[in-house]
């Protein structure tokens, strides 16, 4: 794991996979150190996909104890109450994800992932976050930018039967074969904040309707005060107002979010698992890309819904200066 | 040819080859051309353990016609053969093998054969089809029975 | 589709999975949390240690056990409560018959090759139960939906079979690496060291002009109590053209020190390891020699494979390969890794329960169609999964329609041998055939088959079609089943001849050219018969060459998943969607129709 070469045991063990992506990559991969946070059931396939790839470490952090309804989704955590009762989510699930691949660190750590410095997240070089304000993704994604190394941030997001995936490479170097060539490519990522305040009226009219429905209901959370998931088909009424005020304020037409999806990401509390394992694959997938620095990775947000069948890739990264995407703040709701 | 009759015969022949009861034989004849007629199976059936036909493993003959499976096959013992149900020319008499009593489509030949199996120690009075095996059977059993356990030596097992 | 109370259906749901392995780990682990109580799954492999990197669901310590047991035993660590019932066996056995799968509700296939897809397609069909196909390589994947009548069955479009080389390309005139792989594996290496009694088209040029006159078996075998160094030394110089500069400086004592599989050998470490490995296999394997196959784990064989294609290429200026490239070519390695498998087992699962809560009268579900799903490895128009509607069944498919097949050949010239290897086992992919014409039975097989009617189908193979003992002429339709797949096919005979000047002579028989009817294109039809109505695809080149000998049956490891291209053949969709060449992302295709949201109210 630390020389350079690739011992026997990595070499007979990732063989299928170095013909994927060659043993430069898997070296390269060999060496990094990826930080999870929020142990849904998207991040425990992507824990799972990760780790089987052969990382160097994997730290896990989510502080909430095991209950009935963290293992719905989640195939990391067994059914055993003598071994998850009084532990965490992190610990349990770290367990089982050492079992994987002996030759994987796999760590847990605890505390508020908002409060640590800019010398914690120095240890890796790739954050996933899920379950995450969108206040604390922003935090988390300005500390990765200010560090001199780059720190890939991603986020992961299920509701119901869709899912979303953030992706900041900031700048990203990177090679792609491309007719028996190798071609050197660059791609300039924004941030989490930068990217959805783009505005909404300059975003090209086939832009996924499920960029919108997120974002509406992230807002609602926020501003009701909830947390990531807290949100039932009571408040159905309050989120089509604020969807509607929204649209107002951005100059778009009230249409292009149909209230059937706003009600089925409202309704979806729990995680649907094959929607869970093709994001957890997705994000894997391109977790390695960026590690490894081989094949275009997606910029910058990635959209997978049932009920069309299409995994969708949008491309939200014009920065002008000056406008911004209008919020509703501070507005009392029914 | 009847592409019913031919169907139907391939679909028995496939499924006879991949289960059929023990001691049993049924397969299409071969002639000395080398060609293996689906229309003319020749079959044996095994005498059943415990009674006086045990031993013997009888020859018989099913005659498929482009009707089947409308119409059922002719069923052959040799000539002679020895039970009340059965016809000098060897030709089995039983209600399933007849288009105007039993008989249905759906009869497969393996229920044939069992059928007739069946039939060898539990002859049918109301069916006489000759003379001499009916009238032992009804009027001197131990004849009959002599008769029959001669009959069965007479066809043993050709392994 | 979460909220929508689907519950009760997947709950008493039976499912058949076929395939415990990338695929299959992924996919029994997302039906289990998706609440499904009782699946069968049928595999016949073991576990190995290249499996680890993807199959998660086994360990380092279940290396040899049964990959159906382990799976099984894995899951119900996180859900006791569910009825998995493993079966460690081949899905082509006969317990697994038409009544076996008409238990089901839907199959999920996560297989690895073309043949037990088809038997299970076909099975299916015969059943009448929805059949949810897939397959992976590296980034790419699909995911299928067949349901009888409704869609197209799984060879309603041809797919490619393996990869095979004419014989004078390997024996003479190879031109890419991958040919002198198939040389060294297939010709070489079971000349050496595999079943001596088999025929063996290596072509040698020897350089050697005193060895001309010997038998080529003679100058293979090594001669009694002969120096091992030696003999290497003197196969080598037979079997390769004359190398001099790197044959001269070998010393037969040194040893190889080369560690890396991934480095590319020179000339003179190909010959090392060539010398040295043939030496290893006299010394410490003699007892194996004439037995052995090639087996891409046995390390010394994928040596000396690498070691004498790499030799060979280099006498014909190919460039050489590593180990490790030249055991995936001739490994027929497929390459693979656990995200895309994790992917295409959600989109399973998601076809499946559709199918579970399917509208019987036509195959909508509520506002969920049927999907066939292709995971791309460029994003293409957006997109990176990407749905495309099922296609209705192909009129002309031999499987699941009944039209009659058409075949040309020369009823005087060809065997029903030739058939029967060419076109039933070969082309219509029938294990077990009966053939028929008429009521009469012109051939069979299997175990069960006594004696006589072996000895006479024998007899029938040997026989020209018109002298059968019932005459197969122009005109004569035949009658094709598979006694496991319960598949039937009518082929109708038409009779051509294939003329040449030797033919003239043969026949001794003057026959004016104005009757001639139209030759066979020695080319295009080697084999001296047309099928039609029967589209072959292309063959494409998979991971590595097979047989250089159409004859050898070899295990066919096709790539897993289905080339993603234009299918041939009229197409007919139920709506102008095309499918993108999605090897890289562009390619042709037509002005592209998307599928609507169902719930696409825009009105801008």
């Amino acid at each position: 794991m630390d020389g350079e070469e690739l011992t026997e045991q990595e070499t007979a063990l990732y063989d299928r996979q170095i013909r994927v992506w060659g043993a430069d990559a898997q070296r390269r991969l060999s060496k990094s150190h990826i930080l999870v946070y929020g142990m849904k059931g998207a991040v425990a396939e992507f824990c799972k996909n990760i780790v089987l790839a052969g990382v160097g470490s994997l730290t896990l952090v989510d502080d909430r104890l095991v209950t009935e309804e963290a293992f719905s989704a989640n195939f990391l955590i067994p059914t055993n109450e003598n071994v998850y009762s009084g532990k965490t989510i992190a610990e349990v699930c770290c367990n089982s994800l050492k079992e994987f691949n002996p030759m994987v660190r796999v760590s847990v750590e605890k505390g508020d992932l908002s409060s640590f410095g800019g010398e914690f997240y120095d240890k890796f070089d790739v954050v996933v976050v899920s379950c995450c304000s969108v206040a604390k993704k922003n935090l988390i994604n300005e500390k990765c930018r200010k560090l001199s190394k780059r720190v890939a941030f991603y986020t992961v997001d299920c509701r119901d039967s869709c899912g979303e995936i953030f992706v900041d490479l900031q700048n990203h170097k990177y090679s792609k074969q491309k007719l028996e060539e190798t071609v050197e490519c660059q791609l300039q990522y924004p941030s989490f904040e930068e990217a959805i305040s783009v505005p909404w009226k300059v975003l090209p009219r086939k832009t996924s309707k499920l960029y919108f429905a997120m974002r509406v209901i992230e807002q609602f959370e926020e501003a009701e005060g909830r947390g990531v998931g807290e949100i039932s088909i009571a408040d159905l009424p309050g989120v089509l107002k604020l969807k509607k005020e929204i649209c107002e304020a951005n100059s778009l037409n009230a249409s292009r979010i149909p209230d059937t999806l706003l009600e089925r990401l409202i309704m979806g509390a729990r995680e649907f698992p094959p929607v869970c394992a093709i994001i957890g694959g997705i994000l894997g997938q391109e977790v390695i890309k960026a590690l490894s620095g081989k094949g275009d990775p997606l910029k910058n947000f990635f959209f997978f819904d049932v009920m069309d069948g299409k995994g969708i890739v949008e491309d939200l990264s014009n920065t002008e200066t000056g406008s911004r995407v209008a919020v509703s703040r501070g507005l009392t709701l029914e | 040819m009847s592409g019913i009759a031919r169907g139907r015969l391939a679909e028995e022949r496939k499924a006879w080859r991949k289960n059929h009861p023990h001691g049993f034989v049924a397969k299409p004849e071969t002639l000395p051309d080398g060609s293996v007629n689906l229309m003319v199976w020749h079959c044996t059936i095994p005498g059943k353990a415990g009674t006086d036909w045990e031993g013997g493993y009888y020859p018989l003959t099913l005659h498929f016609s482009e009707d089947y499976p409308s119409k059922p096959p002719k069923c052959k013992f040799p000539q002679g053969f020895f039970h009340p149900n059965v016809y000098p020319s060897g030709t089995v008499c039983l209600s399933i093998l007849n288009e105007d009593s039993g008989w249905r489509p759906a009869i497969t030949v393996k229920q044939i054969l069992v059928g007739i199996q069946d039939l060898l120690d539990q002859p049918n009075p109301a069916d006489p089809a000759q003379t001499e095996g009916y009238h032992l059977f009804i009027q001197d059993t131990v004849e009959y029975k002599r008769r029959v356990r001669q009959q069965a030596k007479q066809y043993p097992s050709l392994i | 589709m979460a909220s929508e109370g689907h519950l009760s259906p997947i709950k008493g749901a039976k499912v058949l999975m076929v395939g415990a392995g990338g695929i299959g780990c992924e996919l029994l682990k997302t039906l289990a949390l998706s609440g499904f109580q009782d699946i069968h799954i049928i595999d016949m492999d073991t576990i190995e240690v290249s499996n680890l990197n993807r199959q998660f669901l086994f360990r380092q310590s279940h290396v040899g056990q049964s990959k159906a047991k382990v799976a099984r035993d894995a899951v119900l660590n996180f859900r006791p409560g569910m009825s998995i019932t493993p079966h460690h066996a081949n899905v082509k056995d006969p317990e697994f018959n038409v009544d076996f799968f008409k238990q089901f509700n839907v199959v999920l296939n996560g297989l690895d090759n073309l043949d037990a897809r088809r038997h299970v397609n076909r099975l299916c069909l015969a059943a009448d139960v929805p059949l949810v196909e897939s397959g992976t390589t590296g980034f790419l994947g699909q995911v299928t939906v067949h349901i009888k009548g409704k869609t197209e069955c799984y060879e309603c479009q041809p797919k490619p079979a393996p990869k095979t080389y004419p014989v004078c390309t390997i024996t003479s005139t190879p031109s890419k690496f991958v040919h002198c792989i198939v040389w060294a594996k297939d010709l070489l290496f079971a000349k050496l060291f595999g079943d001596k009694n088999q025929e063996n088209d290596l072509n040698v040029r020897s350089s050697d002009a005193t060895n001309s006159s010997e038998q080529a078996k003679d100058v293979f075998e090594r001669r009694k109590d002969e120096d091992i160094g030696q003999y290497g030394r003197r196969i080598y110089d037979h079997v390769f053209v004359a190398l001099t500069d790197a044959f001269s400086s070998v010393s037969a004592m040194a040893s190889l020190g080369l560690k890396n599989p991934q480095d590319k050998w020179s000339l003179l470490e190909s010959t090392r390891v060539f010398l040295e490995a043939l030496k290893q296999f006299f010394l410490k394997r003699e007892k194996e020699i004439g037995n052995l196959s090639f087996d891409k784990d046995d390390q010394l064989a994928v040596e000396f494979v690498t070691a004498a294609a790499n030799i060979r290429a280099a006498s014909f200026g190919i460039p050489l390969h590593s180990l490790f490239e030249a055991k995936g070519i001739a490994g027929n390695i497929v390459h693979a890794v656990a995200t895309t498998n994790a992917i295409i087992a959600g989109l399973i699962v998601i076809e499946a329960i559709k199918v579970l809560q399917k509208d019987t009268d036509n195959y909508r579900c509520g506002s969920y169609l049927f999907r066939m799903t292709y995971c791309l490895e460029h994003v293409s128009r957006k997109m990176l999964l990407m749905p495309v509607e099922p296609y209705e069944p192909n009129k002309s498919c031999y499987v699941c329609s009944e039209t009659p097949l058409l075949l040309e050949i020369n009823t005087h010239r060809s065997k029903l041998r030739d058939f029967v290897e060419k076109i039933v086992k070969a082309k219509l992919g029938m294990n077990f055939p009966l053939i028929m014409h008429g009521s009469n039975l012109l051939y069979e097989v299997g175990d069960d088959l006594d004696e006589d009617m072996v000895a006479n189908y024998a007899a029938n193979l040997e026989k020209v079609l018109s002298e059968l003992p019932s005459p197969v002429n122009s005109g004569t339709r035949l009658t094709v089943e598979d006694l496991q797949q319960e598949l039937v096919c009518s082929i109708n005979i038409k009779h051509r001849m294939l003329l040449n000047f030797h033919s003239f002579w043969g026949w001794g028989v003057f026959i004016p050219l104005q009757i001639c009817s139209d030759e066979f294109d020695e080319e295009k039809e080697p084999d001296g018969m047309v099928l039609t109505g029967w589209t072959q695809a292309p063959a494409v080149v998979g991971n590595g060459g097979s047989t250089s000998n159409a004859r050898q049956a070899e295990a066919e490891k096709d790539t897993e998943v289905d080339e993603i291209s234009e299918p041939s053949g009229k197409k007919r969709k139920l709506s102008e969607v095309d499918i993108p060449n999605a090897a890289d992302g562009t390619g042709n295709h037509k002005e592209v129709k998307e599928l609507d949201d169902d719930d696409d109210d825009e009105i801008w």
